[in-house]
C-alpha cells in the first residue's frame, strides 16, 4: 500500500514554531473534526475494510504529520560511539531531560569554556541576588563548570558536545550537582550546511535540575550568543516513531518493559490507559512487522502501532487511535509529550539523540 | 489472592477462585451507603495489650494522643471530639478553638491525662477520623464462605469480638485490637500490629469494616505481610465462617465497594418508558452537514445511547479509581497478512485503565465515538463480577 506524500503540513508547523517558541501540536489540533466520523462507515476499519476504506484512513491520520523522512536508519553502535567512555556519559542514563531545540551560538568558542565558567557564575550569583531565584534556603556558594564531551556526536562534522553544571560549594572537595545541562549535535547536516562559520550549532539542549536554573541559564545563553532556546515538544507521530525505532533495537536481555501512555479526551472524568507488553512480545511483533534491513519506514511503524491498536480493540472495543498518546516507554528510552527523556540504554545512546536532534533541528527551521 | 481452610495456623493456601455466596447470612436490604459520621453506640471496651499499662500516662501514650489529634483538620475538631465522647460535655466547652492547632493539642492531652486516657481511648478516636476519612485508605475486600453443609448461626456481635481478639493476642503476645459498632450491623475494628517481642506499633494499623449481615469485610491494605493471613484467620474464626478470600476488588471508595458488592447497584435495564434522555454530553462540534448525514448520525447516536443505557444502567455508578488486565492472549493478525502467525506464544500485556471516576468515564467512551457501543463485556461486567484485577487467556 503507498503511503501519500504529506508535505502540506509542513508549512503549518513551522509557522506554529515560530509564534512565540510554543509549540503547538497539530496532532491535537486537527483531532475534533476526524473524530465524528469514527462510529459510522469508518469504524469498520478494524473488521475488513476495503483498500479505499484504509487509504482514507492512513490520509485522515496522517493530515496533521510533518514532511519528516519516511524511512530511517534503525539505531546501531555508531563507530564514534566506541571512543565514548562509557563511564564518563553514565551520568546520562537514567535521569529525567527537559529537551529543547536551540538555534545555532553566534561567536561561541571552545577555548572559552574557563571564561564562560566564570562569567555564568557571576550571572547566577547576581541574578539570585536580585531575588528572581525561586530556591529557597539555597545559598549563594555555587560553581559553574563547562567541559566538553567527547564523542558525543554522530559525524566528524557535528560540532563537539558540551556539558554546563552548577555545583555547590561545600567544604568538601567534591559540591553536589544542583543542575546540569549539555548541548550536542548528533546527524545535524541539514543545519550545519546552512550556517555560516560563525555560527556553532547545537540544536540539542538537555536540561535536568531545577527549572529556575534553566531559566537563568537560559537567559545568559541567549544574551551571551544570540540564540534561542524553545521548548521540545513531542507529539505522538513521533511517539510512535521512537517506539517503532527503539523496539527493533536488538538488545541480549531486557531491563525493562515496553510500555504506552494514552490519555483519553473523554468528560467530565479523565481517563488514563497505560498498555504494557512484553518487551520480548514487542520485538517479536516488530520482527513480524520488519521486512527492510537497517531502516524503520513509515509503513512499518503504521503497522506496528496498528497491530497494537488491533489486539487493544479486541479485547475492549476500544480505539486507541482515537485517543492521545503521550508517552512511550521501552528498554532503550522513554519519551513524554511534554519533552521529557530518559535514555536506558547506552549502547543506543547516540540512535536516540540522533532523532531528538532531527526534531530539534526542523523546530528551529 | 489466598483462600484459607481449616483451623488455626494452618499455611496460606494460594489461587482461590471467588466463591459465590452460600446465602447462609440473608443480606439485608441495605439502604443508602454510610456516609459521614458514625453516630451508633461507642465502643466496645477492647483488651489493652498484653503489658504493662501503668496509671500515668507515659511518654509513648502522650505521643499517640498527640499525633492522633494533628491528623484532625480543625475545622473537623469539635464534630469530631463529640462523636468520640470521651471527653464530657463541660471539658469540651472549656476548650478554645480560636488558639492556634499545637496549643490546643497541648490542652487536649491535659484532659485526656485527666480523664485518665488508655490506649483503647484514643485507639477509638482513631477509629472515628478514619471514618470520616475512609478515601485516605485503598480497601480489600474479602469473601467468607461456609462449607456446603454447614448451618447459620446466629451472629452474637460479642462473642465475634471476643474471639476475633483472642486469636490475634494467641498468635502475636503483642496487638491493640479496638472495636467501634456502626449502623447497618457494621462493625469497625482497628489493629496495631506488635510481635512476640516489639510493642505495636500504633502508627500503622489496619482498619477492618465487618458487615456481619453478609459474608464481607473491608480490610486496609496494609504493607505487613504478616497481617493478611492473621486477620483472616480471625475473622474467618470468629464470625463462623470456614474460608475466606480475597476479591479481585479495590478501591478507596469504601461505599462504592460495598454497593457492588452487596449488589445495590443496579444494572438490570431499567424501564425504557422513561422519556427523560441522558444528558447530551457537549463534545464542542459542529455539524454542519448534509441532512441525511446528519440523520444517519442521529440513528446511530440514538443507538449508542439506548445500549450504553443497557449496559451500565441509568443510576450513578459506584467509583473506583482502575481496573487492571493482566492479558495472555494471542494475537489474531488475520487482517494484517499473517502477523505473528506462526507464533504459538500469546502477547503478555498489562493494561490499566486509571480515572478519577473509571466507571463513569467507561461509560461515556462509546456516545463521544472512541468506543464501540456494547463496550467490551471485561470492563462492563466490573460491577456485576466485582472485580477490577483481571487475568485473561485464550479459551
Amino acid at each position: 500500500m503507498l503511503i501519500p506524500s504529506r508535505t502540506e503540513t509542513g508549512s503549518a508547523r513551522v509557522r506554529a514554531a515560530k509564534l512565540g517558541g510554543q509549540t503547538m501540536d497539530p496532532y491535537n489540533a486537527s483531532e475534533s473534526t476526524p473524530r465524528q466520523s469514527a462510529t459510522s462507515g469508518l469504524k469498520d476499519y478494524f473488521i475488513g475494510a476495503t483498500p479505499l476504506q484504509r487509504r482514507l484512513e492512513s490520509v485522515r491520520k496522517q493530515v496533521s504529520v510533518l514532511p519528516t523522512p519516511s524511512r530511517r536508519k534503525i539505531p546501531q553502535c555508531s563507530q564514534l560511539q566506541e571512543d565514548v567512555d562509557p563511564q564518563k556519559v553514565a551520568f546520562l542514563l537514567h535521569k529525567q531531560w527537559t529537551l529543547y531545540s536551540l538555534t545555532p551560538l553566534y561567536k561561541f568558542s571552545y577555548t572559552n569554556l574557563k571564561e564562560y565558567s566564570r562569567l555564568l557564575s557571576a550571572f547566577i550569583a547576581a541574578e539570585k541576588q536580585k531575588g528572581l531565584a525561586v530556591e529557597v534556603g539555597e545559598d549563594f556558594n555555587i560553581k559553574v563548570i563547562f567541559s566538553t564531551l567527547l564523542g558525543m556526536k554522530g559525524t566528524q562534522r557535528d560540532p563537539e558536545a558540551f556539558l554546563v553544571q552548577i555545583l555547590s560549594k561545600s567544604q568538601n572537595r567534591e559540591g553536589k550537582v544542583l543542575w546540569t545541562g549539555w548541548f550536542c549535535c548528533i546527524f545535524g547536516d541539514s543545519l550545519l550546511e546552512t550556517v555560516s562559520e560563525d555560527f556553532t550549532c547545537l540544536p540539542l539542549f538537555l536540561a535536568n535540575g531545577a527549572e529556575s536554573n534553566t531559566a537563568i541559564i537560559g537567559t545568559w545563553f541567549q544574551k551571551t550568543f544570540d540564540c534561542y532556546f524553545s521548548p521540545l515538544a513531542i507529539n505522538a507521530f513521533n511517539l510512535s516513531w521512537m517506539a517503532a525505532m527503539w523496539t527493533a533495537c536488538k538488545m541480549d536481555h531486557y531491563m525493562a518493559t515496553t510500555e504506552f501512555f494514552w490519555s483519553v479526551p473523554c468528560s467530565p472524568q479523565s481517563l488514563d490507559i497505560s498498555y504494557a507488553i512484553h518487551p520480548e512480545d514487542a520485538k517479536a511483533l516488530w520482527d513480524s512487522v520488519h521486512k527492510t534491513p537497517g531502516e524503520v519506514t513509515q509503513e512499518e511503524v503504521d503497522l506496528f502501532m496498528d497491530c497494537l491498536y488491533s489486539h487493544f480493540h479486541r479485547h475492549f472495543k476500544i480505539h486507541l487511535s482515537a485517543t492521545r498518546l503521550i508517552r512511550v516507554s521501552t528498554p532503550v528510552a522513554s519519551a513524554h509529550t511534554n519533552g521529557k527523556i530518559k535514555i536506558l540504554c547506552h549502547k543506543y545512546l547516540i540512535g536516540v539523540l540522533a532523532y531528538l536532534t532531527e526534531l530539534a533541528i526542523f523546530q528551529i527551521e | 489472592m489466598s483462600s484459607y481452610e481449616g483451623p488455626y495456623l494452618s499455611p496460606p493456601v494460594r489461587g482461590g477462585q471467588c466463591k459465590v455466596p452460600l446465602g447462609g447470612r440473608s443480606l439485608q436490604t441495605a439502604g443508602h451507603a454510610i456516609g459521614g459520621f458514625e453516630g451508633a453506640s461507642a465502643g466496645t471496651a477492647a483488651e489493652e495489650t498484653a503489658g504493662d499499662m501503668g496509671r500515668e500516662m507515659d511518654e509513648t501514650l502522650a505521643e499517640f494522643i498527640r499525633r492522633t489529634i494533628l491528623k484532625i483538620p480543625m475545622a473537623e475538631m469539635m464534630t469530631i471530639l463529640k462523636t468520640w465522647g470521651f471527653l464530657s460535655e463541660n471539658q469540651l466547652r472549656s476548650l478554645n478553638f480560636k488558639q492556634r492547632k499545637e496549643s490546643l493539642v497541648q490542652d487536649l492531652l491535659l484532659l485526656c491525662e485527666e480523664n485518665r486516657a488508655s490506649i483503647n481511648d484514643v485507639a477509638l478516636l482513631d477509629i472515628v477520623y478514619i471514618q470520616v476519612h475512609r478515601h485516605q485508605k485503598m480497601w480489600d475486600v474479602f469473601h467468607m464462605s461456609k462449607g456446603p453443609d454447614e448451618d447459620v448461626d446466629i451472629f452474637d456481635v460479642e462473642e465475634f469480638k471476643s474471639l476475633f481478639k483472642k486469636i490475634l493476642h494467641r498468635a502475636l503476645k503483642n496487638v491493640t485490637v479496638s472495636f467501634r459498632d456502626a449502623k447497618e450491623n457494621a462493625v469497625w475494628i482497628r489493629i496495631a500490629w506488635g510481635t512476640q517481642h516489639k510493642k505495636p506499633n500504633q502508627y500503622q494499623p489496619t482498619y477492618v469494616v465487618y458487615h456481619s449481615q453478609t459474608p464481607f469485610a473491608f480490610a486496609s491494605s496494609s504493607r505487613l505481610k504478616s497481617a493478611k493471613p492473621l486477620l483472616g484467620q480471625a475473622l474467618t474464626i470468629a464470625s463462623k465462617y470456614h474460608q475466606i478470600v480475597q476479591m479481585d476488588l479495590r478501591s478507596r471508595h469504601l461505599d462504592s465497594l460495598k454497593a457492588i458488592v452487596f449488589k445495590q447497584f443496579n444494572q438490570a435495564f431499567e424501564n425504557h418508558n422513561s422519556t427523560t434522555p441522558l444528558q447530551e454530553k457537549s463534545l464542542g462540534l459542529d455539524i454542519n452537514m448534509d441532512s441525511r448525514i446528519i440523520h444517519e448520525n442521529t440513528i446511530e447516536k440514538e443507538r449508542v445511547r439506548r445500549v450504553t443505557q443497557e449496559t451500565f444502567g441509568i443510576c450513578p455508578q459506584p467509583q473506583l479509581e482502575f481496573a487492571q488486565y493482566k492479558l495472555e492472549t494471542k494475537f489474531k493478525g488475520d487482517l494484517y497478512g499473517g502477523i505473528l502467525a506462526e507464533r504459538e506464544e500469546p502477547l503478555r500485556c498489562l493494561i490499566k485503565f486509571s480515572s478519577p471516576h473509571l466507571l463513569e468515564a467507561l461509560k461515556s467512551l462509546a456516545p463521544a465515538g472512541i468506543a464501540d457501543a456494547p463496550l467490551s463485556p471485561l470492563l462492563t461486567c466490573i460491577p456485576n463480577k466485582a472485580m477490577n484485577y483481571f487475568k485473561i487467556r485464550d479459551k
